[in-house]
């Protein structure tokens, strides 16, 4: 298991703790959580309403030609935004903090 | 005016292969679809992704799963109208709905099954406050007239295709382009990069990268956009046009006024038939939601099956249907 700290668009910060042998992405984490992540495209990085910043140091896996397409149609897009959804839950990322970017469609 | 038995509102994977289970029972189709092509999501979207979970097909093509339901419900000869999308919906006296779409064309059907997945795609519109200030007063998300933008002065946003290539093919026809993106870098098509780097070492085209479009302004009409550079900080530029071009996200639309129940942008049912709050109005596919929803193509097909069952008993209450297998029948399509 491995705690991920959630920071919604109130600013309020959700510890969640999930497991690293289900495949479960980051986004899917944040919708089983019931936090307001619509994840539309069901994870295949085709739209962007889990659109999120990485606050922590973590190193994570570098954005896809995919992910990064998507980011360009994004908005609020900054140098730490990714796409929950292309963020795998596994040990390496276990203290990432990640904030909500803000809705924006 | 159109007529029709189920009048199907979205024409992805779902839509498309409730034509056939309506076929076998012999109730025939209309599909309405905002897209310019039957295939929702499937040709949209993702056309070249495999699809590994439809039974009995070990890996597909989204593309291809496409050609073949519009292969098996064609002996069923479905009417389309595509490029249009559904705007009211009202009951008339013999009890049928009269379904109109935004460009005026009227279908009348006694049984609607909206199978309209994510909802119709529409242009994301960059979060500016003001924005819908301008629209069509110097903002267009859409290039429908290139003339529009004869000898004018435009500033267009985005990385992606579009983007790209219209800056290429405008770059002709306005006076004055300038091309904001967020990144360094575009991901479009090589080639369409390398002419938009061409464009701009030649002073065609302005090529503003590491920056965003953050305010518009004008009095009646679009006069300046703010651009907002991530060193050299906002600078207010004068532009006759602006054109987002950040792509398709998905919207419930007007059908979101129906007066349907809505849960979180989906459209509740019950799983009995898949049948709304509205009498004779259906709901398939992932456009509806109950509990243990999940929003797969197998599922909407299920869906779809289950419906026309429920809609052939309310259209014949007089009869008994019984489930005939295509092994022992065959599949009889329509003459005509």
């Amino acid at each position: 298991m491995i705690t991920i700290t959630v920071i919604d668009r109130e600013g309020e910060s959700h510890n969640l703790t999930a497991p690293t042998d289900m495949s479960l992405n980051l986004m899917e984490l944040c919708k089983a959580s019931e936090l307001p992540v619509q994840g539309t495209c069901g994870g295949m990085a085709l739209c962007s309403t889990c659109h999120c910043y990485i606050e922590s140091e973590h190193v994570l896996r570098e954005a896809s030609a995919d992910e990064e397409d998507m980011l360009d149609q994004a908005f609020f897009v900054e140098d730490n935004s990714r796409l929950g959804c292309q963020i795998k839950l596994e040990d390496k990322i276990d203290g990432l903090v990640v904030r909500l970017a803000p809705e924006a469609e | 005016m159109i007529e029709t038995d189920i009048l199907i509102i979205g024409a992805g994977p779902c839509g498309l292969f409730t034509v056939f289970e309506a076929g076998l029972v012999k109730l025939r189709c209309h599909l309405i679809d905002a897209l310019p092509q039957p295939g929702g999501q499937l040709t949209e979207i993702y056309p070249k992704k495999p699809i590994y979970d439809i039974p009995g097909i070990p890996d597909i093509l989204a593309g291809d799963l496409v050609t073949d339901l519009m292969k098996q419900i064609e002996p069923f000869r479905p009417g389309f109208t595509l490029g249009e999308r559904t705007e009211t919906i009202e009951k008339l006296e013999d009890g049928r709905f009269k379904v109109t779409t935004n460009r005026g064309t009227v279908h009348i059907a006694p049984v609607i099954a909206i199978a309209g997945g994510l909802g119709c795609f529409e242009p994301r519109k960059p979060p500016i406050p003001n924005i819908t200030d301008f629209e069509d007063k110097g903002i267009e998300y859409i290039i429908k007239d290139p003339e529009l933008y004869r000898n004018k002065k435009i500033v267009i946003a985005g990385g992606g295709d579009s983007a790209l290539d219209w800056t290429i093919f405008l770059a002709d026809v306005a006076s004055d382009i300038t091309l904001v993106h967020r990144r360094k870098g575009f991901r479009g098509a090589p080639d369409s990069v390398e002419k938009v780097m061409e464009l701009s070492e030649n002073g065609r085209i302005k090529l503003v990268t590491e920056a965003q479009v953050i305010g518009v302004n004008g009095n009646k009409k679009l006069e300046t956009v703010v651009i907002k550079h991530k060193e050299t900080g906002e600078q207010e530029t004068a532009t006759d046009h602006f054109i987002p071009l950040f792509g398709l996200s998905p919207k419930l639309g007007p059908i979101a006024d129906w007066g349907l129940n809505i849960d979180k942008n989906a459209i509740e049912v019950n799983t009995f038939d898949y049948s709304t709050n509205i009498e004779g109005i259906y709901a398939i596919g992932d456009i509806n939601t109950y509990p243990g929803k999940l929003k797969l193509i197998l599922c909407g097909f299920h869906e779809g099956t289950l419906m026309v069952q429920s809609a052939w008993k309310m259209l014949n209450p007089e009869k008994k249907l019984t489930l005939k297998y295509t092994t022992v029948q065959g599949v009889n399509g329509f003459e005509e």
